[in-house]
């Protein structure tokens, strides 16, 4: 009972929340007053129920006590695990499937998703049909994931989840199920593109870019402890560098694989350029630097050029007529225009068709994924590495060792920095059109988001923190204007009941015998 | 091109002093808004530590409030100055709403737990209200009415203060007055000081942390539900999206002042609008923006506490 007037004013409190802006609206130009009152009867049922969940998750948490939140008869019911399987599909059946019901009836089933087979052939040779069944998969595999989502509700409400929970972990320990596993996933996304439509081949080419921005950031905010606003900038300069690079040199044909290493070096620059004034900024301070520093480059992309002719200027004018050409013009960065005609990557002359050029982009981000997750893996193990991490954990006590504190901060910065250059180039080969806006704080935000939602310092869980976030917003796209607002929603929801990220690095501990008294020390904790 | 000949007092001669004055008032004008914003930022920072990313949207939803009340009462025939004050009203209780309402959904859960989450629940915050507010009213850029009246005794010195710059400058001031004695003299102001100073030892001392912490979420908002609308008025359109550039200038003043100090706030927000306003004026006014973060990564290398903050040092 106590609940029920609990999430009653509740409900009545978000109704008043809401009602200015979601029941009046005044149209702009006639100055009419519109009222919807159906919004306001909307939130507040919602509210209502949504309250009563939002409780018995604080009280999950063991946030607050269970007395204090109301829903004892609640709980009660739900202790059984026969009623707690009973809610948790129904819950799944109303998210997972409903879509795929509305798909099926609302006659979007094969013709509009282009999965009718070409029936004029006649026959089907088997290949035909396996790569129609693959495609149909494909594009079904948000339904899919309902349903294994469902499964695996109904098996952790049957109360195998303890056991199911072990067979997944078993993934992300080392050892051989980890190796099959990694190269399970590796032999799935090698056909992917010959399945997939043009549209999603991009989208997974831009969930790789985004799986190496999110190592590239975890090296200095996860490893290194250094928080910082302004990652996109380095991802900037990488995009950039490209695109200025091809309009300048354009002649000369030199190409992406000359670029993308030149574009990684640039951004490993910048990071050095921006490391060394910060260096003994910490904490906020740090953050609110690069915060500007990625305002400032993207400002300067905004304006369109970047001269030296008001510092040329000041110098005597027979020296301004001896200095060569370069000096004296502007580069241009095309504005808030951006630059066109970003050549696709080359693959020793070959000419390639449309679609085969993203098919080979789409190996080439793979392949760079791969080789950003391996060599992330072995820096962190390394002596730079651990020197990282003890940078996170305690600068004072850091130097102490002997680490070399501004040796270890340059690094961080520039490896960090030089991943996203690597994003950068091949973000700018892709689209062969690059803006401004592609580089915003926005941008900046998401990818500390992908850190953070992943798991603070761990590689598997910024890789996942990637997938989720880029693929999220793909997801919801049926929801469509709603998208974005789930998403914010979702960052919120999942830093509350699950602050540690999705996965929690594990760090090598060695226990010396005898010292068992010893607490465990937090994992992938930070502190400025 | 500056000649290398250049004399002082040619200089001084050739300034145009009416120029001057304007740039000066409408620095004046956007310090003040961001001044006040920025508060909000500091007495949050002050005390949870926390850079709250979705201030800048609880100061848009002010504008936006303010927009709908003065569609509502204006289709009721009320008088434009009723108009405002009921409106200023509003947009402070809702934003007040708002303020409580987040910071107990998406920031008391979080206390105590690492640094970095918070921030990120703060972002996701900032996201869900803007595409709120985009679904719930419009993308579009909205007109907002003219509601201030005309003052005659500011006709000498019209062409550089309008009647809405006059009213910021003096509402701002006032507000800022009123801040200053109620953190300094009553006694939530005083458990407020007190928590931000050291949290464990006020919570010692029989102060309640969590009211003390809503209170000072309660008060920045109100804070920037005046700034919203008053920036509103002055610049006659607003935006789903205004909030984000406004929140990130505004806690840029909040650092430049020395984060958790409430004057460096108001100081830092009015040094930087005249530093923007003299920037876009006399060098380029593309590099509007660029010079206000340009000024705040000079002050944080050679100051790092800011302008009036206490430097804290290292402690093992």
């Amino acid at each position: 009972m106590r609940g029920i007037v609990r999430s009653l004013l509740v409900s009545l409190w978000f109704v008043f929340l809401t009602f200015p802006l979601l029941v009046i609206k005044v149209v702009p130009n006639t100055g009419e007053v519109i009222w919807r009152w159906k919004n306001a009867a909307g939130i507040g049922i919602g509210i209502f129920f949504l309250s009563f969940i939002w409780r018995a998750l604080l009280v999950k948490r063991g946030l607050i006590p269970q007395e204090e939140a109301g829903i004892g008869r609640l709980m009660q019911y739900l202790s059984t695990p026969m009623n707690k399987q009973r809610v948790v599909v129904a819950c799944l059946l109303i998210c997972g499937w409903g879509p795929l019901l509305y798909t099926i009836m609302g006659s979007g089933w094969s013709l509009d998703r282009g999965l009718a087979p070409p029936l004029q052939d006649g026959a089907f040779t088997p290949l035909q049909w396996a790569v129609f069944v693959a495609r149909a998969l494909a594009t079904f595999w948000q339904e899919i994931l309902a349903a294994l989502l469902s499964f695996a509700a109904v098996q952790h409400a049957k109360g195998n989840g303890a056991r199911m929970m072990a067979i997944l972990r078993r993934p992300t320990q080392p050892g051989p199920a980890r190796n099959i596993t990694i190269i399970l996933l590796f032999l799935c996304l090698l056909p992917l593109p010959y399945l997939m439509k043009i549209y999603q081949i991009n989208v997974l080419i831009q969930t790789f870019i985004w799986v190496m921005l999110g190592l590239g950031l975890n090296i200095v905010v996860g490893q290194a402890g250094l928080l910082v606003l302004g990652y996109v900038a380095f991802y900037a300069v990488g995009a950039y560098t490209y695109a200025l690079g091809n309009a300048l040199l354009g002649g000369a044909h030199i190409g992406f694989w000359f670029f993308l290493p030149l574009g990684g070096l640039f951004a490993a620059l910048a990071g050095i350029l921006l490391s060394l004034p910060v260096l003994r900024l910490r904490g906020d301070y740090l953050a609110i630097v690069t915060l500007g520093f990625g305002e400032i480059v993207r400002l300067i992309l905004e304006s369109g050029s970047l001269s030296l002719l008001p510092f040329v200027g000041l110098l005597p004018e027979h020296v301004i007529h001896s200095l060569p050409t370069w000096m004296k013009t502007p580069l241009n960065f095309g504005g808030p225009a951006g630059i066109g005609g970003i050549p696709p990557p080359g693959f020793f002359g070959m000419r390639m068709e449309l679609d085969d050029n993203l098919r080979y982009v789409y190996y080439i981000a793979l392949a760079m994924t791969v080789f950003t997750i391996i060599a992330v893996s072995r820096l962190r193990d390394s002596r730079l590495g651990r020197s990282w991490m003890a940078l996170r954990e305690d600068e004072i006590a850091c130097e102490a060792m002997g680490v070399d504190k501004i040796k270890a901060k340059l690094t961080a910065f520039a490896l960090g920095a030089c991943w996203a250059g690597f994003g950068g180039a091949l973000f700018a080969a892709q689209t062969s059109y690059i803006n401004p806006t592609s580089f915003t704080f926005m941008q900046s935000a998401l990818i500390l988001s992908v850190v953070v939602l992943g798991g603070l310092g761990s590689i598997l869980g910024v890789a996942l923190g990637a997938c989720i976030l880029i693929l999220l917003p793909e997801y919801l796209r049926a929801f469509n204007e709603y998208r974005m607002l789930i998403f914010g929603i979702s960052m919120v929801l999942m830093m509350v009941f699950r602050p540690q990220g999705l996965i929690m690095p594990k760090r090598k501990r060695r226990v010396i015998a005898g010292m068992d008294a010893v607490p465990p020390a937090s994992a992938g904790g930070f502190e400025a | 091109m500056p000649s290398p000949g250049f004399a002082m007092s040619t200089f001084f001669a050739e300034i145009d002093w009416r120029y001057l004055g304007e740039l000066f008032f409408s620095g004046l004008t956007k310090g003040s808004i961001y001044a006040l914003i920025s508060l909000g930022y500091t007495m949050v920072y002050g005390i949870i530590e926390l850079i709250n990313f979705a201030h800048g949207e609880i100061y848009m939803i002010g504008a936006f409030t303010g927009l709908v009340m003065a569609g509502v009462l204006g289709s009721l025939g009320f008088p434009a100055v009723g108009i405002l004050i009921l409106g200023a009203v509003a947009a402070v209780v809702y934003c007040s709403a708002y303020g409580y309402t987040m910071e107990k959904i998406a920031y008391r859960p979080l206390r105590g737990a690492q640094r970095l989450s918070p921030l990120i629940s703060a972002i996701g915050v900032s996201i869900f209200l803007q595409n709120y507010v985009l679904i719930a009213q419009s993308g579009e850029f909205l007109r907002y009415p003219n509601l201030i009246p005309d003052m005659p005794f500011l006709q000498p010195i019209s062409y550089m203060l309008r009647p809405s710059s006059f009213l910021i400058i003096v509402t701002s001031a006032v507000v800022m007055v009123i801040l200053t004695l109620f953190i300094k003299y009553t006694r939530l102001g005083k458990a407020m000081r007190a928590t931000a100073q050291n949290r464990k030892m006020a919570m010692l001392l029989g102060i309640d942390a969590d009211r003390i912490i809503s209170a000072t979420f309660v008060i920045g908002s109100a804070l920037a539900a005046i700034g919203g609308i008053l920036i509103a008025s002055h610049t006659q359109q607003i935006n789903f999206n205004i909030g984000f550039l406004a929140g990130i200038k505004a806690f840029t003043a909040a650092v430049l002042g020395g984060i958790g100090s409430i004057p460096g706030a108001m100081l830092g927000g009015l040094v930087l609008g005249c530093c923007e306003s003299f920037a876009s004026g006399y060098i380029s006014c593309d590099y509007e923006d660029m010079f206000a973060f340009a000024i705040l990564i000079l002050i944080l290398i050679f100051r790092p506490s800011g302008l009036l903050g206490k430097p804290k040092s290292m402690k093992v």
